[in-house]
């Protein structure tokens, strides 16, 4: 019996759609081959896992109870609840990978790290590859990625500057100016357009690259390939690769050696010059020019952020190289107010935005900066701060707090559902205090809807506005508003203040009260604080002038 | 209470661990995939009544399979009178037949969806429309108005693509 009639009586016996002598035909091969019945076990699995996979695409929303529901549904015997279980946490772990199905707009999308809603509390990921150097880089689509993103198979396009990806597998891509690719999985991709060059480390040998006309497997190098229109070339520098072109016989290509292929002409050899392509070299280079002309720019722009008559505060976490006490955390704002800097404990010293730019991590429950913005009485505030969180870890997770929150005193923070949460604290009025309720105090909170999921390494902006007279709070994630809001408790006449507070923590609260820890996981380079609220327009170009690529 | 309740995590998380293997090992002895559903099901029952009685948990993949093997060939003679059951020699043969993927499931599977994604988006619906559950090629065929012969050859054809797609690849990781 022929492979194709095999293949086909196995398809019918998958589907239930084999005769009676088909069944017949089929059991008289499978008795008297061992190899056959080999085939049929392969076959079977690859059902199977077809079959298991076609159920994650259809269900949706993922949760047990839409399982189990449509499961009845079917009117399959009523099931175990042991297998809806199971299988709810099985959609989860297999549902991967299929997404590119439900997004097959193919743009690669973050892979946003989600926290399951039902019998697993696993984080999920659905990404093949990370973007780890970014230089300068416009991408098309709407998604402008960042240093340290999860990428998701689907395509990749760069309409300048230059990135790095490192695949999961180990294998490493840089491109330089506009290009093309597609990411596959962690071990394949391919080239549309433009010049990519690959640097394969044994761990993720046998890595694959396609091009039009020609497909590369790595054998453990480091090669370049570019594809302009319907030419395709491949340039060996160190190691070997096997190139395949259709119709001809697979080659390996040598160190140093080169070969180009274009549509409808025969494969020509050639010496490859590795000048001509992306190299870490080069990007270290371009990296490093890039990020001075950079700084120079946001430090002149923030002159004039320092020099508003409205700010209080100008925390820009700019480290003096050769100081020796580098605790220090100066405040910028014009005129100075020598009392105002602020002193970093625990926090270290680590890259902020960009290379070059320093910022402050916050890791330990006891890091903090502490700051002390004097008692003096306003009518509202600003806080707008560049912050990258690593983590969710407490129930409350500080960006500013005065010590002891008290009368008029305000608090900032993430809550551990990714909201932003900003409040200040009054005392009641006298009327409220005849009526003898405790505790003694009012507080106007202020919660944005989730944001922060604490996905890769990426810095986002955050600003708050509170108007003291209006009891209104609008707060602003990377310069758009995400939430406006009055508070019900809201009673005029009542002044915002400051004091004492910590930046990243909350380490001195009143007397007699617990002593929670809320320190941030997380880094801040910089963090804003003025004595009005500012408009919407004024926040977006704070967001602006400091977006860092 | 709290013995038991721990115990049953542990039981769903190995049931979770194993459950594609179990299914990708029953579908080669029964005939649809309602009858390995029902199999597994029975199967997943009777391992966790018996659960207590293995003693190391690390063998709970061979168990269960053992548990999945003889309930499958007890499952095939309750429909024996369907033309398509095979003979019991065949079953026996074929339950103990290993085939030439060998690769544990997270690999296979890696390697399955990285080669659907190698389809077009119309080929990759087809195949992973027709594998739905309750879905047949005939009922698939007449709900789209196509030939059925037709989508037949195409899934064929699909199948094989896919079954070399998957060797290939986890022969290029040396995992095969």
């Amino acid at each position: 019996m022929n492979d194709l009639r095999f293949m086909e009586l196995v398809s019918n016996w998958l589907d239930g759609s084999l005769t009676e002598t088909e069944s017949a035909e089929l059991q008289t091969v499978l008795e008297s081959s061992a190899d056959r019945r080999s085939e049929f076990v392969d076959v079977c699995g690859l059902d199977a896992d077809l079959r298991l996979m076609s159920e994650v695409v259809i269900e949706t929303p993922v949760s047990a109870d839409s399982l189990r529901e449509s499961t009845k549904a079917k009117g399959v015997s009523a099931r175990v609840v042991i297998l809806a279980a199971v299988a709810a946490v099985l959609l989860l772990a297999i549902g991967y990978g299929i997404g590119l199905d439900r997004n097959r707009d193919a743009e690669p999308q973050i892979a946003a790290s989600e926290v399951a809603s039902n019998d697993s509390d696993e984080v999920v990921e659905a990404g093949c590859a990370v973007l780890s150097r970014v230089v300068d880089a416009k991408f098309a689509g709407e998604v402008q990625y960042q240093e340290g993103d999860s990428l998701q198979p689907g395509q990749l396009k760069l309409l300048s500057g230059a990135v790095q990806i490192d695949f999961f597998s180990g294998a490493t891509m840089l491109i330089d100016e506009a290009a093309e690719v597609q990411l596959i999985s962690s071990w394949e991709a391919e080239c549309a357009q433009g010049k990519v060059t690959m640097h394969v480390p044994p761990p993720a040998i046998g890595f694959r690259l396609t091009l039009p006309g020609m497909k590369v497997v790595d054998l453990g190098t480091e090669f370049a390939v570019q594809v302009d229109g319907a030419e395709s070339s491949l340039h060996v520098f160190d190691g070997e690769v096997e190139a395949h072109v259709p119709g001809s016989q697979m080659q390996i290509i040598r160190e140093g050696s080169s070969l180009k292929k274009a549509t409808d002409l025969p494969v020509v050899a050639g010496v490859s010059n590795p000048a001509d392509f992306p190299s870490v070299e080069e990007f270290e280079r371009r990296k490093e020019e890039y990020y001075q002309t950079k700084t120079k720019q946001w430090r002149t722009a923030m002159n004039e952020v320092r020099s508003d008559e409205r700010i209080i505060g100008c925390y820009q976490f700019w480290r003096w190289e050769d100081e020796k006490w580098d605790r220090l955390v100066n405040n910028f704002a014009i005129p100075k107010r020598p009392y105002s800097h602020g002193s970093a404990v625990g926090a270290r010293w680590v890259d902020g935005r960009w290379p070059s730019k320093p910022a402050l991590e916050f890791k330990s429950p006891g890091d903090r900066v502490r700051i002390n913005l004097g008692k003096d009485e306003y009518e509202g505030l600003t806080m707008a701060a560049w912050l990258r969180v690593d983590g969710l870890d407490r129930k409350y997770n500080a960006l500013l707090l005065s010590d002891g929150y008290e009368d008029g005193e305000p608090h900032w923070q993430i809550d551990q559902s990714g909201r932003l949460m900003f409040s200040v604290n009054y005392l009641r009025s006298p009327n409220d205090a005849k009526q003898k309720r405790k505790p003694n105090r009012q507080n106007q909170i202020y919660y944005t809807p989730p944001i922060f999921n604490a996905a890769g390494r990426r810095w986002h902006h955050i600003a708050v506005t509170f108007d003291a007279t209006t009891g209104e709070a609008v707060q602003y994630f990377d310069g758009k508003e995400v939430s406006r809001e009055f508070s019900e408790h809201h009673q005029d006449g009542r002044q915002v203040t400051f004091g004492a507070c910590e930046i990243g923590n909350w380490g001195l609260p009143i007397e007699g009260e617990s002593f929670p820890v809320r320190n941030l996981n997380g880094r801040v380079d910089e963090f804003l604080i003025y004595q009005e609220p500012l408009s919407g327009d004024e926040i977006t170009n704070l967001y602006e002038l400091g977006v860092p690529n | 209470m709290n013995e038991n309740s721990s115990s049953y995590e542990t039981f769903v998380r190995l049931l979770i661990e194993e459950e594609s293997a179990v299914k990708a090992y029953v579908r080669r002895l029964v005939p649809t995939w309602h009858d390995v559903e029902e199999v597994v099901q029975q199967t997943s029952l009777i391992a966790w009544k018996k659960f207590d009685e293995l003693d190391d948990i690390n063998r709970f993949g061979g168990w269960v399979m053992t548990i999945a093997r003889f309930e499958s060939l007890k499952y095939r003679r309750s429909i024996a009178r369907s033309p398509l059951v095979f003979s019991d020699k065949l079953a026996e043969q074929l339950a103990d037949s290993v085939g030439n993927i060998v690769a544990g499931n997270a690999d296979r599977q890696q390697a399955l969806e990285g080669c659907l994604q190698k389809l077009d988006q119309a080929k990759r619906e087809l195949i992973l429309k027709v594998h739905q559950p309750g879905v047949t090629i005939r009922g698939y065929a007449q709900q789209n108005s196509r030939p059925e012969q037709a989508i037949y050859k195409a899934v064929h054809r699909l199948r094989q693509k896919l079954l070399m797609c998957v060797k290939q690849t986890l022969a290029d990781q040396g995992l095969s």
